[in-house]
């Protein structure tokens, strides 16, 4: 079996990212090098090719998503699932997470409260 | 307040646009090119009240964190007015503290931006179908099927690794908590006070140090002992009690308020 064909097998199969360790588990004569050319010439295939998909790499590994231009079309039909976008609070306590962690749930909160309610603390 | 502020049409905005006052306030500053760190407070402060007024139907709430900000730019115009006492050199600007917020609702407030951009990015792209999640099934442990050949040369492979590069060897010395407690109260018997680094001096030994001062905890729960400590990190002194030492209060574990200073 061709290591592109298994690597493909695995992305399409799979409904979270794969990262290339994971996918040289597939096989015993995988390595992570084989993998990540293998995902290379998937790419440069469906490019040539024009697929509706393409793999990316997000949340530490690959997976296959369809392309970005599609999504006028997907987005009518209920039977596709739709992505659920995260409220501009939500982003915030991300954004704090993201940047001064590890952080506890009281310390997001009163970052979070300096920042909207501007609560004077510093000064009492 | 100097002259009026000029709220021409391009500082009308709608109140209900920004998440709060430092939103707004950001929001003056940056659309006139305002100097961050030299922010013309009395002009800010003008338009900031000029905004408020404009607005009557906010939330008493929401009202109340503008507001609040309105009075905090007050009172930083005030401060920068009045002389300022010249104590211990250098004061901080009144609107440091300010800038700072400012500084830091800017940066989170980009941080989400760029997330949330990310996000619009990704919700364009659409993965297969739902796929309803599984219980993974318990995989069977494999049967040891390898010759003692193989099995000797993982093990020696293990070996290798397992050995630990330090060997940790911990033997107590004994240092007896009731020979501590009788060293104190001999001591507080001849003395009415004494420092715990006196106590501890004869020994030089850091396991000594401890159960001295485990000892003086203790000593301070069943009430033989009053510890007193001027401030962080200085001499920590045992005094002697009057009162009569109640009983061994069963439990041998140390207080956990014992009376040390509180930080200054």
């Amino acid at each position: 079996m061709r290591t592109t064909t298994i690597v493909e097998a695995l992305l399409f199969a799979s409904d979270a990212p794969l990262s290339a360790t994971d996918l040289a588990r597939g096989d015993e004569s995988l390595d992570e090098d084989q993998v990540e050319a293998a995902v290379e010439a998937l790419r440069s295939e469906y490019e040539a090719t024009e697929r509706a998909f393409q793999i990316y790499e997000l949340g530490g590994g690959y997976q296959i998503l369809t392309r970005p231009e599609l999504a006028p079309y997907l987005e009518r039909f209920d039977t596709v699932p739709q992505n659920a976008r995260l409220s501009a609070p939500a982003l915030e306590v991300l954004a704090v997470i993201a940047y001064r962690q590890p952080i506890g749930r009281a310390e997001v909160e009163e970052i979070r409260s300096r920042l909207l309610a501007n609560a004077e603390r510093r000064r009492a | 307040m100097d002259s009026g502020p000029s709220v021409d049409g391009a500082f009308m905005v709608e109140l209900d646009r920004f998440q709060g006052p430092l939103d707004l306030l950001l929001h003056l500053i940056r659309e006139q090119d305002i100097d961050i760190f030299d922010i013309p407070i009395a002009k800010i402060t003008a338009q900031f009240l000029a905004l408020l007024n404009g607005v009557e139907a906010l939330g008493l709430d929401r009202a109340g964190e503008f507001l609040e900000m309105a009075a905090t730019l007050v009172r930083i115009k005030a401060q920068l007015l009045l002389p300022r006492p010249e104590l211990d050199g250098e004061l901080e600007d009144p609107r440091a503290e300010l800038v700072r917020r400012l500084l830091e609702y800017e940066h989170f407030r980009e941080v989400a931006r760029r997330l949330e951009e990310g996000e619009a990015e990704r919700v364009r792209h659409y993965g297969r179908g739902y796929i309803p999640p599984r219980t993974r099934a318990e995989a069977a442990p494999a049967p040891l099927d390898l010759r003692w050949g193989e099995l000797w040369a993982a093990i020696l492979q293990l070996g290798e690794r397992a050995r630990s590069p330090v060997d940790h060897h911990v033997a107590a010395r004994a240092v007896p908590l009731e020979d501590k407690l009788q060293l104190i109260r001999t001591t507080l018997a001849r003395v009415p006070r004494v420092t715990l680094r006196k106590l501890v001096a004869p020994f030089g030994d850091r396991l000594h140090a401890v159960v001295t001062l485990v000892a003086g905890l203790e000593l301070s729960r069943r009430r033989g002992t009053t510890l007193r400590q001027q401030g962080l990190f200085t001499e920590l002194w045992f005094y002697r009690r009057d009162e009569p030492e109640p009983g061994n209060g069963g439990d041998v574990v140390a207080p956990t308020t014992p009376a040390v200073a509180e930080h200054p």
